[in-house]
């Protein structure tokens, strides 16, 4: 019997054990409630102590900072363009006790965060052009302003009666409405056909310009390929000439007797009849004498 | 059929149905307790059934056929036993039924427990509804348990009165988890512990089945729940148990242990066994393994020990449950998360014309829409900071490169984002994440961004496409272009040379001509001036000789004045008349 006592009791000690004492993790906050009411908040691991039971509840906060997304939302731009906006909020409870007794849940502060994110995005983004957000010229981007802007509000306005830390908001995409998404396919389809005719007209440019500038070299070959040879030509028809006037001034009348001998050869074909003076100087022996 | 056995099937019908609202009630808030009171409550429906079966066959009032209340001592007034060779082919198709139903409802009370243990806590819906509700279906097992032990004392049958207690103890069941529900409702969780308790009920029937079943079946007796578990279990600390079962040893298998020291010691060794297996589970729990691909924190009291360094893979020693608390965290897995869209495994190619995968549109900017694939491949580089800095660092790695790569592509044109910076673009947002994360804190390595795919909208893909063809026609023409300069030009070339080249042959001609004509005039030119004149005769007379020979040749005397008449001796009958014109 006595053993079934020991047992007893040790079991009793566990259970009272059990009851009165509760750990505290690394990664969260502790607010002990005394019937509802916060009585002590541990943010510091380690173990602690409690009241038994129903006395003291043990109500666990998660201190790590959260990442949610608000739903996205559809707005106006500062130049009346309209966007459609997902964003980020990186958070954490920087205060347990007012977390505690004005959100309490996780879902709860991340509904009231996403009312305030979706309000600031729209006020702050209103102040601001599409060419702010969505440009290839890096110096009208001003994303980093904005979300610094939005977090600041954000923060300001949580830190206080919310017991919460807004640390980063960023904007995760971009998009349009349906209605200037389709518009924005049929420009780009439009820009495609441009870009194409473009394409084919600069490719008929392109090769006008390539056969011109061919046929114009080779003309330019050509032409100075003949005035080359015209003067090649010219300087050999003064060299022929000058070796004839050299050679044939030594005598000028042979050169002539020469030449008009074969002159006579030549124009004197074989079917020519000629008429002939027997006192010519050829035939000056013919008559006997 | 008589009154026991219309209230057997009234409550087993009763049971049926509570099961069955037990079951919906699951499906619709996820509690584990509920589920384990379901599966105990579906082991009513089979103790119910076999009163029924035991009612049916034996007369009223028969104490032996319809069992004996929990405290009945086992085996009290029992025929004498069969042997366990005979055991099994004693069994009839309803012996043989029970005992399956025992080991199903044992293999589904070990499902229970593996969510008990295993599974992560769900949030469960609607629990002030669901835990009013069991209130009722506790009021309905009351009912069933008050129905059951009256009809049971008025007909005396013992086999209804041990249903009703056993719809007694579900009523407990149902309580209990009834309270379980509304304290979650009021912010307390005890899902696991009641449902922890259930499963324990649901063991002992199972046992408390298997066991019965073997009993009657061993003394040839209708199947009702005789032995209850925890008299089974109390038995065991019970020196008489230990002797009777070596007793029955001895007589089966002809052996002599009910003489021997250790066995008539069996209680007292059942009994330390017990207390050594309790502390050895115990104990075991300062042991723990780190696989080859995890680091480890020790939490004392939710504190972390460790932070200088990580427990490596192996085996080590802690303090034991609950002072230390080991977290095992894969640090070094290189693992992946789909950024923007998700390439679907079914598409077997990346076309831009073909849809392959969830998709969403991001903006280039030079206003146009896109659909980027990208993958992300990361590890833990710090697992305290992983731990303890973020609830959810998955998420925020998927929504800063969802900011980078946004805000990246909003500065690009998209011929740029899906042409030569394409190569540049993973290294670009793979240094900036990293960039980002480090200063987050956020204990992540991010080893590559990869773009598997960039592609415009699919419906307008073809223009893109159409663009590239006209991209190539234009390259045709001017390569035909190019083709006509290369065909052209040289050849131009090749006729200018052609042009020089006789140019230069018609010098060398005239000048050799003219070399030579002058060459020869000259040899021809007489050395002597005395020479010249006989050199001319010679020449005139050879020349005249050469020019005449052959010539129709007609010699006028100009001594004889001019004739009248020419006649051509030659050719007979021709004559010229002079005086005539023409011929």
């Amino acid at each position: 019997m006595k053993k079934h006592y020991a047992i007893i009791i040790i079991l009793a000690v566990i259970l009272v054990i059990y009851l009165v004492s509760f750990t505290v993790n690394e990664n969260e906050y502790v607010i002990v409630t005394q019937f509802g009411k916060p009585v002590v908040v541990y943010d510091s691991p380690g173990l602690h102590l409690k009241l038994p039971g129903f006395l003291q509840k043990v109500n666990r906060i998660d201190k790590r900072i959260s990442v949610f997304k608000p739903q996205l939302i559809q707005l106006l731009l500062g130049d009346k363009n309209p966007i459609i906006v997902t964003c980020y909020v990186c958070w954490r409870v920087s205060d347990p006790g007012t977390f505690f007794q004005s959100i309490n849940t996780v879902d709860i502060a991340q509904q009231r965060l996403g009312d305030m994110i979706n309000s600031q995005l729209g006020s702050v983004l209103g102040d601001y052009q599409l060419a702010n957000i969505i440009n290839v010229d890096p110096s009208e981007i001003k994303i980093e302003e904005i979300e610094s802007t939005i977090q600041q509000n954000a923060d300001t306005k949580t830190r206080g009666k919310y017991g919460i830390e807004v640390l980063k908001v960023g904007i995760r995409r971009i998009a349009y409405p349906s209605i200037v998404a389709d518009a924005v396919y049929d420009r780009m389809k439009a820009e495609r056909n441009k870009e194409a005719m473009k394409y084919r007209a600069e490719g008929n440019e392109e090769a006008a310009k390539i056969e011109a500038q061919t046929d114009r070299q080779v003309s330019e070959i050509l032409a100075a390929a003949y005035k080359e040879s015209e003067i090649i030509k010219g300087e050999g028809d003064e060299r022929a000439t000058t070796i004839y006037a050299e050679a044939y001034n030594k005598d000028k009348d042979f050169y002539e007797f020469l030449k008009s001998m074969e002159v006579y050869k030549e124009i004197i074909s074989s079917k020519a009849t000629l008429i002939l003076s027997t006192g010519s100087e050829l035939f000056k022996y013919f008559d006997g004498s | 059929m008589n009154v026991r056995t219309k209230t057997a099937a009234v409550s087993t019908g009763l049971n049926l149905l509570l099961t069955i609202a037990k079951f919906i009630l699951f499906f619709i808030t996820g509690s584990i307790a509920i589920l384990a009171e379901a599966w105990h409550s579906l082991t009513d429906i089979f103790t119910s059934m076999m009163v029924f079966f035991a009612v049916r066959e034996k007369p009223a009032g028969d104490v032996t056929d319809a069992g004996e209340s929990s405290e009945t001592t086992p085996d009290a007034g029992a025929k004498p036993p069969i042997s366990i060779s005979d055991l099994f082919n004693t069994l009839n198709i309803e012996q043989w039924v029970s005992l399956g139903i025992g080991a199903f409802i044992f293999i589904a009370g070990l499902g229970i427990l593996n969510r008990v243990f295993v599974t992560p806590p769900e949030v469960i819906k609607q629990p002030l509804i669901s835990g009013l509700l069991f209130l009722v279906f506790s009021v309905a097992s009351y009912l069933v348990y008050r129905f059951e032990t009256s009809v049971g004392e008025k007909e005396n049958s013992v086999g209804l009165i041990s249903d009703g207690m056993h719809s007694r103890a579900d009523m407990g069941a149902s309580l209990l988890t009834g309270f379980s529900l509304i304290l979650y409702h009021m912010g307390l969780n005890i899902d696991r512990l009641v449902a922890g308790l259930i499963v324990l009920l649901v063991f002992s029937f199972s046992i408390e089945t298997i066991v019965n079943v073997i009993a009657s079946a061993r003394k040839d007796e209708t199947p009702v729940f005789k032995y209850k578990s925890h008299i089974l279990f109390a038995s065991l600390f019970n020196a008489s148990t230990w002797r009777d079962f070596a007793g029955y040893l001895d007589k089966q298998f002809n052996l002599n242990l009910a003489r021997s020291t250790v066995w008539r010691k069996a209680d007292r060794v059942f009994r330390w066994g017990i207390l050594i297996i309790i502390l050895a589970v115990y104990f075991s729990t300062c042991f723990f393994t780190l696989s080859a691909n995890q680091e480890g924190i020790i939490e004392r009291f939710g504190k972390p020990i460790n932070r200088a360094s990580p427990i490596q893979p192996g085996l080590h020693v802690k303090a034991p449950w609950p002072v230390d608390r080991i977290i095992r965290i894969d640090s070094r897995t290189i693992r992946s998360l789909n950024i923007g869209n998700i390439t679907d495994k079914n598409s077997f190619a990346l076309l831009w014309t073909r849809e392959h995968g969830s998709e969403e549109p991001f903006i280039s900017g030079d206003n146009y829409y896109f659909y980027p694939y990208l993958t992300l491949h990361y590890s833990i580089k710090d697992i305290f900071k992983y731990r303890y800095s973020y609830d959810d660092v998955m998420s925020l790695i998927e929504s800063q490169t969802y900011q980078i790569v946004s805000q990246y592509f909003a500065r690009k044109e998209f011929f740029e984002l899906s042409t030569d910076m394409r190569s540049n673009m993973g290294d670009k947002v793979t240094g900036d994440l990293q960039a980002k994360l480090d200063e987050l804190e956020c204990g992540v390595e991010i080893h590559t961004v990869n773009f598997k795919d960039i592609h415009p909208p699919i419906f307008i893909a073809s223009s893109f496409e159409g663009v590239i063809a006209a991209y190539q026609e234009k390259q045709q023409k001017i390569s035909y272009a190019l083709g006509y300069q290369n065909k052209e030009i040289p050849e131009s070339r090749g006729e200018a040379v052609r042009m020089v080249e006789e140019a230069n042959a018609y010098v060398k001609d005239k000048i050799g001509r003219a070399e030579g004509d002058a060459g020869r005039f000259l040899l021809q030119l007489p050395k002597s001036p005395g020479y010249m004149a006989v050199t001319k005769i010679r020449l005139f007379l050879q020349r005249m000789k050469s020019a005449l020979q052959g010539r129709e040749i007609i010699l006028v005397d100009p001594k004889a004045g001019m004739p009248e008449i020419w006649s051509d001796f030659n050719k007979a009958g021709q004559v010229f008349d002079l005086n005539r014109e023409g011929p």
